[in-house]
């Protein structure tokens, strides 16, 4: 049995248990709310929207709640037996996935009916009351649909136009480069999609939240590694962890820290004052500091701006890790190099605005045809840098 | 949010309380002008100057107490215009904290670490024989007005700290702060000044909070002396504060 598989039905285990007390408790709920958040998207999606169906109609009968939820852990833990993924089980629509499952319990859904009662149109059989369908449906967007949406964004520095209409979407769980020279104004889209500028005109939404006008919501969803490692000089490196988790209110803030120590190979360094980190280790602190809470969004401005060839593929790692875990990346770059060897999709923006949007291979298409040419090829300085270093590297450790 | 406000401040106070505690050396260059000026002043320039019956130091300590203030700030504005340029600020500003709190430890620090200073500058002072016969009372007193002086200049210290494009921009404001006791009662009796130097001397807020607090240390009544130190306090405050709230709000909007 592979060792993904035990994992959500771990998480639902725990989570029949906690439904199984009282719903109200609000307590129980928020410690659901964070193992929900160890799942994977599409089953989280699917046992939230069951969890709000409850939440909204309330279970009349424990039983049959706890009954449902247990036979929902029963699937989960069948198909962990069988090797099948959970995707297998709750397959693409979660809302579909519910609904199927409501048809097995047609006396939830009859309480649902009743209680929502006259100004909502319930659905006959087993279909979801149309309200709570919306509902559904709109999370489902959100966990489906676009993490990023930029339409028409603009935005002036008294005479200087940065943004001149700025469109783009970025998927959930991909890596969107935005590529551009320095001044293009990539610095300024991240700075209005982590609310800490407001645009002139246009709109923009993280994770299905407005950021003029859920600013709290955004921020809640994201994370942001800045253009300089963001990091507390005075402070050690654990103690900046620590620091990340005790703001964003999460229980054993030091084993949060110590798990990020080791993630990102500075445990010996965990208790040094950053001040005295090299430019590498700060960025990887800096990196970690932004994955404290898991946000579903990380914005990463110029991530190896002024950094050395070996910090920069180290950066390169991590970001590719996160990339694996599901989370989306919007990072910005003036290297091609950085955008082709970690982004799922590219967009240049020059003057303000986006002129090309694409994936690497569509980018490519947009060249002229390759031209063969012989060209004598020099090592360049990173040729040097890496025959040189990691020659000596070897020699000192075998 | 609002629920978030006291535990996220208390949690980020602790934070720039450690830059305090860490690099002790501000403490100390903080106190270290304002000693070395009470020092020149009680044993070099106060033996000619006519305070009448009362012992130069305790007629100066007043004045030297401001003076530790308006020194002490300087590094809360540094403090916060390193914030602003690592980056560090805005990291905390795109959390899902009280985004206000940021400020306020600044701010709680400032006070916290300006305590500390006058601490050890009252306890050089009565190593050289400041003696004072107030009471538990008076001493309240003149820690409050103290407190409130550090508070209004704080606010103050928040402008530059935010909006400064260079370290040595964000502390220079200190200095005319740091000289204005000059101008004031602190040093010598504004009697023995020419007449618009006097006039201004007696018109200023310094010579108002250095006579309350003298006179508290003194143990005598303070007189209306009082009520125009806490209006001049106030009233700067309030108008630091929202020219500091100003300043913020362009700053991350």
């Amino acid at each position: 049995m592979a060792a993904g598989t035990s994992e959500p039905k771990r998480g639902l285990r725990q989570y029949v248990e906690i439904v199984t007390g009282p719903i109200e408790d609000k307590r129980r709920w928020w410690q659901y709310k964070a193992r929900m958040k160890r799942l994977p998207v599409n089953y989280r999606t699917a046992v939230d929207a069951l969890q709000r169906y409850l939440l909204i109609f309330g279970p009349a009968d424990g039983g049959s709640v706890t009954s449902m939820f247990e036979d929902l852990a029963d699937l989960f833990e069948q198909s962990a037996a069988n090797g099948t993924s959970v995707r297998a089980i709750v397959g693409d629509d979660p809302v579909e996935f519910v609904e199927m499952f409501l048809r097995n319990y047609p006396e939830l859904d009859r309480q649902g009916a009743g209680t929502v009662g006259q100004g909502h149109r319930s659905c006959r059989g087993s279909r979801i009351v149309t309200k709570e369908r919306v509902d559904i449906q709109m999370r489902v967007d959100q966990a489906r649909g676009s993490a990023i949406r930029v339409q028409g964004l603009e935005k002036s520095y008294k005479e200087l136009q940065v943004l001149r209409g700025v469109d783009f979407d970025v998927a959930r769980g991909s890596v969107f480069a935005l590529l551009g020279s320095n001044g293009a104004g990539k610095t300024t889209v991240v700075k209005i999609l982590s609310t800490l500028l407001k645009a002139d005109a246009g709109t923009a939404a993280v994770n299905g939240f407005d950021v003029a006008t859920q600013a709290a919501d955004v921020r809640e969803s994201i994370s942001l590694t800045g253009q300089f490692a963001a990091v507390d000089e005075i402070l050690s490196g654990r103690e900046n962890l620590v620091l990340v988790a005790r703001l964003r209110h999460l229980e054993n803030p030091g084993a949060i820290a110590d798990d990020l120590l080791d993630r990102f190979s500075l445990t010996d360094a965990g208790a040094r004052k950053v001040s005295t980190y090299s430019g590498g280790m700060r960025r990887r602190l800096d990196i970690a500091m932004s994955l404290i809470g898991n946000p579903s969004v990380i914005f990463l401005d110029e991530p190896t701006a002024g950094l050395d060839p070996e910090a920069r593929i180290e950066v390169w790692e991590t970001v590719k890790g996160l990339a694996g875990r599901g989370t989306t990346v919007l990072l910005t770059t003036q290297y091609l190099e950085e955008a082709e060897q970690l982004a799922d999709r590219i967009a240049i923006l020059h003057q303000g605005r986006i002129i090309v949007n694409g994936t690497l291979v569509e980018l490519k298409q947009l060249l002229p045809p390759a031209k063969v040419e012989y060209v004598e090829k020099q090592p360049s300085l990173e040729d040097v840098f890496f025959a040189v270093v990691g020659d000596a590297g070897k020699d000192r450790t075998t | 949010m609002a629920t978030h406000f006291l535990g996220d401040t208390a949690v980020l106070t602790g934070r720039t309380m450690r830059h305090v505690t860490r690099s002790l050396d501000t403490i100390i260059t903080t106190v270290i002008t304002p000693i070395a000026m009470m020092l020149m002043f009680v044993y070099v320039f106060g033996g000619a100057i006519d305070t009448g019956p009362i012992q130069y130091v305790d007629f100066l300590l007043p004045g030297i107490l401001l003076i530790t203030i308006a020194s002490g700030i300087a590094y809360t504005a540094f403090r916060l215009f390193t914030d602003m340029r690592s980056g560090i600020f805005e990291r905390f500003q795109s959390m899902p904290i009280a985004r206000s709190g940021v400020l306020w430890a600044h701010v709680l620090t400032s006070l916290v670490a300006n305590m500390i200073s006058l601490v050890v500058v009252v306890g050089v002072a009565v190593l050289i024989g400041f003696r004072s016969g107030a009471g538990p009372l008076a001493w309240l007193g003149v820690a409050g007005i103290l407190l409130l002086f550090t508070l209004a200049l704080t606010w103050i210290a928040v402008i530059p700290g935010l909006s400064a494009t260079s370290i040595e921009g964000a502390s220079a404001f200190s200095y005319p702060l740091i000289f204005l006791p000059f101008l004031s009662s602190a040093f010598v009796p504004t009697e023995t000044m020419p007449g618009p130097v006097r006039w201004f001397a007696e018109n200023q807020p310094v010579t108002s909070i250095v006579n309350t607090i003298r006179d508290l240390f003194a143990g005598q009544p303070v007189g209306d002396d009082i009520w125009t130190a806490l209006a001049w306090c106030v009233g700067v405050l309030v108008v630091a504060y929202v020219f500091a709230m100003v300043t913020y709000r362009r700053k991350i909007s």
